[in-house]
């Protein structure tokens, strides 16, 4: 039984090493490849801050709310483990800063020791009057991707660097599964309109004496279009750019200033901070992640597809959740070909 | 009197900050500080510079909130401003956990420090072995930048600074109108204080970058400050020990503790250990005195005995020894004019 990972950020190999973990102990034929042009530190997740933070509302979507969940969860087990500073994963506390009273968030209770913010603190923040403190988690994709590819190779999972141009040049291959983690450009393998980009762009920076993230919120311009400020293990990083449709992933010299200016003007020593990188990347925007199976049937061959992709600028914090439900899609392709029952929940 | 000269004798974080409310108090004043050690050899170096108070059973606790207040408005101003990394000040937020519930609940200082809350029973189970918990966001003091940033300052009104042991107060008598003793453990010495004592502290500063919070045990002795470059992993309390080498049991016990609070300590690198000796006293000493030797007066002002609290309070303490200035130069001016009859 092979399988066919394509796509290597943190949705493509968090999924493979979730379909490996689960079933290859009950699918003794079981191989795990992974298809990818790009690898860490080139893909879309590298460039990301590593936040675990949704988005301010799930539009009723509930389901990714629980996959939210499941994957700060699963993060937060693994804090205290000796693998979390090899992953890039720790815990950040912050603010997110409103210019109005805004409705609390799907995922309150599943950060620590949310709180509205005291008038105090909003003195920090001049032009905001409302805002949240919180605790959350960081994981950096420089080093938890890396991570994972490692824990993949240990199992035996063959990496190819390759561009994949259709879903039948695997399937065609002797493929029996593929799992199509494409991100933003899945649109190549199939045509979705649902499917866009969200440009962003960022700034990093060395201030190391920044020890919270900030993120302000403009609930005009909508989400990311107004500035934050993350730190990581090693950089701060500036961004606020959020651009649907806008495919050019070169940086900005327009963006840069908007970056900037919007940033220092929140924190003022930000104006004395070394920059050391920018960067842009695409988001992979949609309107709810693609997360379903498709049979992709081309002359006598027939494959199975599993869409992981569309996770916009959440990715990093709902790919633990879409990577399990993916197994499970997986789980049910391996019952229809009667090849194993599916395992006990693991959660 | 033509402009007073000044002298503050000591250099850690409660001479240089007194020195700078002098020249705010006192514009005309000519201030000098004189100090056998400067940043990065003075006491303050090796403190990790939180402010959380330490409670000094001798002074008014209504007394140790206005200093409390006084330095957290000032730092919080610096925080906040363009100089906030040159000055080494930055916020920061954490935990202070407890395995038996204090039976004060609400430190004095909980409504300063920011958004102080109990903590939350999803927190606590980061903390296996602790019952109870707040949480709180306060500021931190980095040195040597705080200090090298206050003698900047000092530097830019005119103020000189001279490496200078002092061995008794009145070798300043012929230069000096007034001298203010911020000699911290020195004053043991200096002035014959036998109600001031060392208390031992010795820390690990370490290089773990991705440790974004602080974590504090009740108790004191455990606690995990992360500053800009280093996190400072702390600590002793041992009372009457003069002793500033590191001891290797100690270094080893620290870290352990520290581990058992944030696991991912174990990966820390360049670890770095330092001894300060914690200028201890029941309470500050704060106020003036005169010295009188043969016919001679020496107008002084104590502002020493910070203990484990120094940075904490240091601006509060700091403008209230600027204050007693003004009254020992009021006093001179006095009698001067008086002499003038």
């Amino acid at each position: 039984m092979r399988v066919a990972v394509i796509g290597a950020g943190v949705i493509g190999l968090s999924t493979a090493l979730c379909v490996h973990e689960q079933y290859h102990s009950l699918v003794p034929s079981l191989e795990v490849e992974v298809y990818a042009d790009r690898y860490t530190p080139h893909t879309t997740s590298d460039g990301a801050a590593g936040l675990w933070q949704p988005y301010l509302s799930d539009h009723g979507n509930l389901q990714e709310t629980l996959w939210n969940k499941e994957t700060f969860d699963f993060l937060l087990g693994h804090l205290g483990s000796p693998a979390a500073k090899e992953m890039g994963l720790f815990l950040i506390s912050g603010y997110n800063l409103f210019t109005q009273p805004v409705p609390d968030p799907s995922w309150k209770n599943i950060v620590l020791g949310f709180r509205n913010l005291t008038p105090k603190e909003l003195e920090l923040f001049p032009g905001y009057s409302y805002g949240w403190f919180n605790t959350a988690l960081m994981l950096e994709c420089r080093r938890y991707l890396p991570w994972l590819t490692n824990k993949l190779t240990q199992r035996g999972v063959k990496f190819f660097h390759k561009k994949v141009e259709s879903f039948q040049e695997v399937s065609g291959d002797g493929v029996d599964v593929v799992i199509n983690c494409t991100g933003v450009r899945a649109g190549e393998l199939q045509p979705d309109p649902e499917l866009q980009p969200g440009r962003g762009q960022v700034i990093k920076v060395l201030a190391p004496w920044v020890k919270h993230f900030i993120i302000t919120h403009d609930m005009e311009s909508g989400i990311y279009n107004s500035p934050y400020i993350i730190p990581g293990s090693e950089f701060t990083v500036l961004g606020g750019i959020y651009q649907h449709g806008n495919w050019n992933e070169e940086n900005s010299a327009q963006d840069h200033k908007t970056i900037w200016e919007n940033c220092c003007r929140l924190l003022p020593a930000l104006q004395k901070a070394k920059i050391v990188e920018e960067w842009s990347g695409l988001r992979p925007a949609r309107p709810w992640v693609r997360l379903e199976r498709e049979s992709i049937r081309h002359g006598q061959f027939q494959a199975e597809v599993i869409h992981n992709y569309g996770h916009g600028g959440f990715g990093i914090t709902i790919h633990w959740g879409c990577a399990m439900a993916a197994a499970r899609l997986f789980g049910s392709i391996l019952q229809e070909k009667k090849l194993a029952t599916p395992p006990q929940p693991r959660l | 009197m033509a402009a007073p000269k000044v002298a503050v004798v000591g250099a850690g974080v409660i001479g240089l900050s007194t020195a700078l409310c002098v020249t705010e108090t006192c514009p005309s004043c000519s201030v000098t500080v004189l100090s056998d050690q400067f940043s990065p050899k003075t006491t303050s170096d090796v403190a990790a510079g939180m402010l959380i108070p330490h409670t000094y059973p001798g002074t008014p606790i209504h007394v140790q909130k206005q200093w409390f207040k006084e330095t957290f408005t000032y730092l919080f101003a610096i925080s906040n401003s363009a100089e906030a990394a040159e000055a080494g000040i930055h916020l920061v937020s954490g935990w202070q956990v407890f395995k038996n519930t204090p039976k004060e609940e609400l430190p004095f200082w909980s409504d300063v420090v920011l958004g102080f809350r109990s903590m939350s029973e999803a927190e606590l189970q980061k903390f296996p072995q602790h019952r109870f918990g707040q949480a709180f966001t306060t500021l931190k003091c980095d040195c040597p930048p705080y200090l090298l940033w206050l003698e900047k300052r000092l530097k830019a009104t005119g103020v000189q600074m001279y490496t200078r042991k002092v061995t008794d107060l009145w070798e300043l008598h012929s230069e000096y109108n007034v001298v203010v003793n911020c000699m911290g453990i020195g004053a043991h010495q200096l002035v014959g204080d036998e109600k001031l004592f060392p208390v031992r502290g010795q820390v690990l500063k370490v290089h773990a970058p991705w440790v974004k919070n602080f974590i504090r045990d009740g108790d004191g002795l455990t606690y995990i400050y992360p500053g800009i470059h280093r996190v400072t992993l702390g600590g002793t309390r041992e009372k009457d020990i003069w002793s500033l080498s590191p001891d290797h049991s100690t270094t080893q016990d620290i870290f352990d503790r520290c581990c058992s609070l944030e696991p991912s300590l174990q990966e820390a690198q360049e670890i770095q250990v330092k001894v300060g000796l914690r200028p201890s006293r029941r309470s500050v000493r704060l106020q003036r005195e005169v010295l009188s030797q043969g016919g001679l007066k020496l107008q002084v002002v104590h502002n020493y005995g910070h203990g484990a609290g120094g940075f904490s309070v240091h601006r509060g303490t700091a403008k209230e020894a600027a204050r007693l200035v003004g009254e020992c130069i009021a006093a001179l001016q006095g009698s001067s004019s008086r002499a003038k009859l």
